[in-house]
Order: C-alpha cells, then structure tokens, then sequence
C-alpha cells in the first residue's frame, strides 16, 4: 500500500513540478500552479483514477491485482457474451495487472500531459474513452476466449496516436505519414516489453494498443481539431 | 536546399527588406530525455529550422509532421551573445537573448554528402553568425 500511495506523490509531483514555457522565446511568463493544475487535469485526474483504483483492487499480499477483481472487472469473452456483463467494456481499462503495468502506463501517461496542454481536457478525455471502448469492443471477438484482458494501454495508445497527428489543417498525406510513425513506436514499445513478458509474467496484447491506436488516429480525423488560440502562451 | 525552397517553406515571416542568408536544421532537448525511453525522447525534442537574414534570425519552431508551430524573431540587438561550438558530429548553438530567454540547439553538420548537408545547414548562415557574434 505505501507503494501505491509512494506512485501516486510522484506522479502526481512530477506533473505538477514539470513547469513548461510558452514555446514562444519571446514570452518570459512563469506559469502559475494553479494553471497548470488546470490545463492538466486530465492527465492528474485519470492518473490518480488509475492508482486509486489498484489501490482498492490489489491483493493483500501482493502488488498483483486480486483473482476475483481481475475475473470480475476485466474483459473476457465468456464475462460479457455468456453472462451479459457488459460493464467490463468499461471497467477493463482502469484495472491493472500489478504495479510494472500500471507505472509503465502511468509513465506515457504523464509524459503525454503534453497532448492536454496543446488540446483542451475534454478532446483529450474523448480520444482516451473512444480508442478505450472500441479496443474493448474488438477485443471481444479477436482474443481468444479464455483470456482476460485489462488496461489502460489501448486509450493511451490512441492518446500517442492523437499526440503526433492531432493538428490543425492536416492533410491526409500527413495524416498517413504520422499514422505510419505511430504504429511503429507503438510495435516497437510493446515488443521491446514482449520480449520479457516471462519476467512479468502476463502476456502484451498489441492487437488492443494497435486498434487503441488506429481509433484515436481516426476519431481526430473525422472531428478534426479547431486551434481557436493564436496565442502561444495560452496553451503553454 | 537552395534559397528559393528556403524561402518558399519557411519564409513566411521574412519581410520585403529582408535578404535571406541561409537556414538552420536544429534540434533542442534536454539531457535527461533519455530516461523516459524512445517516446520520451520524440516527446522532448524540439524541432527548429532557423532562418538567418542580414536584420533578423527568425526562429521557426515545427510541429511533429515538420509543419511551422510557431516563429519568433529577433533582431541582432535583441540577442545578448551567441556561444559556438563544434563537435564531431553537431554544432551546439546557445542563445542568450536579452529578454532572459536561453536556447540550445544543436545542428548537425556531418552528412554523407555535401548535398544532403547543405539541407541541413547552410554555411553562409553559419559564418554569418560567427561574425556577428565574434564566436
């Protein structure tokens, strides 16, 4: 538990300590914290969801998630077609497997605070969910049925999609361009991490990262992004 | 990359009396990226493609897909000093501008032809430099 609650102060602490310019040489503002809870609650509020929510679901004695919660709470076939659980398209992105797995998505999760600062909260809040509920949705049918499947990953995977295409005006050649770009930082990362899987023991499913990806690549073209501030400094 | 393509990509905010000097290809990320892994290290790299007329440098930040974000620029005056180095295989550039601002780029200079690294830097905008700054 003082692990968990040890994860939350620096996560929590780094985003709020991690104080970025305006991007603009000639502005000499310091960014208040108050601004920067502000233009960063998203990141703080899903980071913090996150941790609690593998605080209140982690074994007793052990960092892993409990067998009930993860049978419970965690995508799998049988739970949803069989019993009708249809919460868990749901519930399956904010449970974690054990700490190695919910750090590593906290790590791109804070780094990506920048893709907030630039869009507002709520576009950020949407890429999250949608490319979270489709990744889940095609889970379903494209993993077999006896696993089960849990994680933030896909919605920061579409989140990472977002981050490098996600602009004003952007044509469909540079769309690709950064579509391809993604994919292969995406299958990068997650066989990197494959390749020790034996070490933490759970299997990477980067069929969901990929779809996560491919929906939030998606999403942010067909609703594409308005840049109504011409200021800089605004979005810092 | 010749001055016509300089001009027609990054030449936006070049003025009529301005004449155009050469170009920068130029990064800027701290040291300690690195510890967030390869996503990190995209993350915190800026891109800068510096555009050095005889009046003004103007700063052109890009984009992740390599479109102008954002340009700054400054006259000669508005910059306190410049430090120079050269190492094997990049340029590192610190601005001190007289508003309190830093900057550190570095710029590649090494490439396997001439060709390719007259894209990446023009050497009329580095010696330009050099003189103005005495660096």
């Amino acid at each position: 538990m003082l692990i968990v609650f040890s994860i939350l102060l620096i996560y929590v602490g780094s985003i709020l300590a991690y104080s970025p310019n305006s991007g603009s040489l000639k502005d000499t503002t310091k960014i208040s914290l108050r601004q920067r809870i502000y233009k960063q609650k998203g990141v703080l509020s899903l980071g913090t969801l996150l941790i609690s929510v593998h605080l209140l679901a982690m074994d007793d004695h052990a960092n892993t998630i409990a067998d009930n919660v993860a049978y419970t709470f965690g995508l799998s076939y049988a739970g949803v077609i069989q019993e009708g659980h249809f919460y868990q398209l749901v519930t399956s992105t904010f449970v974690h497997i054990n700490l190695v797995h919910l750090c590593s998505n906290l790590l791109i999760l804070a780094l990506l605070s920048a893709y907030e600062r630039r869009v507002v909260s709520r576009r950020f809040f949407l890429v999250f969910f949608i490319s979270s509920l489709v990744s889940s949705v095609a889970d379903l049918f494209c993993v077999g049925q006896n696993i089960v499947s849990m994680g933030a990953s896909a919605g920061i995977c579409g989140l990472v999609a977002a981050y490098f295409i996600d602009y004003a005006q952007t044509s469909w050649k540079e769309w690709s361009s950064g579509v391809f770009l993604v994919l292969v930082i995406i299958l990068f990362y997650t066989f990197s991490v494959g390749i020790q899987q034996n070490t933490f023991n759970y299997q990477i499913n980067w069929l969901s990262h990929l779809i996560g990806a491919i929906t939030g690549a998606f999403f942010i073209k067909l609703v594409p992004f308005k840049d109504k501030t011409t200021n800089l400094s605004e979005k810092f | 990359m010749d001055k016509v393509k300089v001009l027609e990509k990054y030449g936006k905010s070049l003025l009529d009396d301005e004449a155009l000097i050469g170009h920068i290809h130029a990064t800027s990320s701290p040291a300690w990226r690195y510890l967030f892994g390869p996503l990190g290290m995209i993350l915190f790299n800026k891109f800068y493609v510096l555009v050095v007329s005889d009046k003004k440098i103007h700063f052109n930040r890009l984009n992740q897909l390599g479109k102008i974000a954002l340009t700054d620029s400054f006259t000669y005056d508005e910059i306190e000093r410049l430090e120079m180095k050269k190492g094997m295989v990049k340029y590192t550039l610190r601005f001190y501008f007289k508003n309190g601002n830093k900057l550190r780029l570095r710029a590649q200079h090494m490439a396997f032809s001439e060709k390719i690294r007259e894209k990446l830097i023009s050497s009329q905008a580095l010696s330009h430099l050099q003189e103005k700054f005495q660096c």
